[in-house]
Order: structure tokens, then sequence, then C-alpha cells
């Protein structure tokens, strides 16, 4: 997986204000892409984390490992990232690393 | 049976614009995350909107249950758009009898800090046994609107930093109402047109049952 990574064409790269201790961070790829970056014991978890309802920024519930809105309680499956709410069925997941404090996040299918 | 009145009032302001606190205002079933130091679970009941209307629904009929400090009441509550910022909203509290009004109004201030008043025009009856506590209601009101409202600050910064970058996410009601979700369930229905002689015999009549 780490050699498949590390051949992969960066399509996003945003500079850490700090590291990330072991709590998810958000980091805003682009103007329109806001990102959950949580840290996994091998290498992180990258996803949308703007909920598709309202724009809330969703939360990581470290206990269940699910994605949640604040605002409203949809709540996203932590590996699928779907959810049982028949409008607002998924939530898109990002492959990337953190290599030396930078957020690089690859190309899909690379 | 005698009812006692309080009537009073509670001011709010917020710093950002009275758009986006309207926006968060219009948002009832948010109450149970975002403000879950005074409320514990929201229940959509009923959501009517007139089709020929501005707002994005016009009634709403729900149920909650209210924090006060350590206790719990459980609400029914009908509120209504009456026209752009302002609600008017009742609330019944079956265990202790209250009925409360609320009339919300939202001002546009002059001053840059505080651009938007919250202004909350509140009348409360309740039996007359509830009467000498009418001080501790009229505190509790003001603390839980208080709390309310400074934890609406961070969903309207939210949605302002949205805004500036040109990612709109409309008011829209998140769940299904339980008038919805049940009644769509039912299976009779009368065969021919309003007004019309509709006598049906009973045995044509089909209910599916499930248990």
């Amino acid at each position: 997986m780490a050699s498949d990574l590390s051949r992969a064409k960066v399509k996003y790269r945003v500079k850490l204000e700090a590291p990330l201790n072991g709590r998810p961070i958000h980091v805003w790829l682009t103007d329109k892409i806001e990102v959950m970056v949580v840290p996994l014991e091998q290498g992180v978890k990258i996803v949308s984390s703007i909920c598709p309802h309202m724009g809330a920024q969703l939360s990581w519930n470290e206990k269940t490992g699910e994605v949640s809105c604040p605002w409203h309680g949809l709540v996203f499956e932590g590996k699928s990232l779907k959810s049982c709410h028949p409008r607002y069925r998924k939530i898109s997941e990002f492959e990337g690393a953190i290599i030396e404090g930078e957020l690089l996040v690859y190309e899909a299918n690379a | 049976m005698r009812k006692s009145q309080l009537h009073t009032e509670v001011r709010n302001y917020s710093r950002y614009s009275i758009d986006l606190v309207w926006d968060n205002a219009k948002d009832l079933e948010h109450v149970a995350y975002l403000h879950s130091n005074t409320n514990k679970e929201f229940k959509l009941l009923y959501v009517g909107q007139d089709p020929t209307g501005k707002h994005e629904y016009d009634v709403m009929i729900y149920r909650t249950k209210r924090r006060f400090y350590f206790l719990n009441f459980e609400t029914f509550g009908f509120r209504r758009i009456m026209s752009k910022y302002q609600i008017h909203q009742l609330e019944y509290i079956p265990l202790l009898g209250i009925t409360t009004a609320l009339n919300s109004l939202l001002y546009r201030t002059n001053e840059s800090e505080h651009p938007t008043l919250m202004l909350d025009e509140v009348i409360m009856e309740m039996p007359m046994f509830l009467a000498p506590l009418k001080g501790y209601f009229a505190h509790a009101l003001k603390r839980h609107t208080t709390i309310q409202c400074s934890e609406d600050e961070p969903f309207r910064a939210r949605r302002l930093q949205l805004k500036e970058k040109n990612i709109f996410f409309p008011f829209s009601i998140f769940n299904k109402s339980q008038w919805s979700e049940l009644t769509s369930q039912f299976s009779a229905s009368l065969p021919i047109a309003e007004g019309q002689d509709h006598h049906v015999p009973a045995e044509k009549i089909l209910v599916s049952s499930t248990y």
C-alpha cells in the first residue's frame, strides 16, 4: 500500500499548521473541499468533512469509529462512509498521507 | 381551573447578520444535538407548507424534551413562521400543565459588533399552584435562551464561512415527520371524489394488517 501511494500522483498538497497528535484535524484542500484527517494505527483516513445536509463540519467519533454531524446527528459508518438517511447516503474518501508535515492527497484511481 | 400568567422578554445579540440568524432560527431539528445542555430529544410530528408560500415550511408540530437544570420535561409544540424574521411558537408541558407562547423576532441593530437582536417575547400560562415559582421560570427561560444563543453562534460562523467560499446549502428539513412516515402507510381510502355519495359495501373495504 505504501509503495502504491508513493507512486500515486499528488492532487492536493497542504502544509499542516500543527502535527496530528493523535487527534483528527480539518483541512481545506481547496476553497470548496474540506476534509477531516483521522489518524489511524497505520496512516491516516481522509474523508470529506462538509455535511451534505447543511454544511456542518463533520466530526470523528473515536468510540464508535463513525463520522457524525453535530447539528442534526447524521451518522456515516466509519468504513463504508454510508448513512441510513435516504437523501444523504455517502461522503467521499480520499487516498493520502502526511509526509514531512504536509498532507498529500492523491488522485483517485492513481 | 384558575391560571397564572408570566409575561416576559429575553434579548440576545448575535455577531452575525440577520439572515444568518434567521437561517438558524428556522431550524428547530438541531436542538437535540447542538443544544444537548437544554434539550434531550426532538421528534418531528408534522410539517406543513403552503404551496404558494415563500417559506421552506409554514407550520411544524413536534415533541421534545426540554432540560431545565437537572429536570427534563416532555413538551409538545407547534410553530408557525409568521413572516420573514418572525416565528410564533406554542409549547405545552403535560407534566406541569404549563403552556408557553413565544413570539420570536429578529431586528437589525446599528452595532457593528452585534448586528442582530433576537427578541423573544414569552407568555407562560401555568396552574395557580406554580405561581410562586414564576421567578424561577423567568430565570430558567432566560438562561435557556441565552445558552442556546451562544451555542448557535458557531452554527452561524460555519454558515458564514461556507457562504464566503460560495458554498451554499439551503435550509432544508432533515427528518421525515411522523405524519408522513405513518399516514403514508394507510391502505384504506375512499373510492370516489369528495362530496359524492360514497357508500361502499363493508366487505369491499380492505385494510392490510401486520403485527
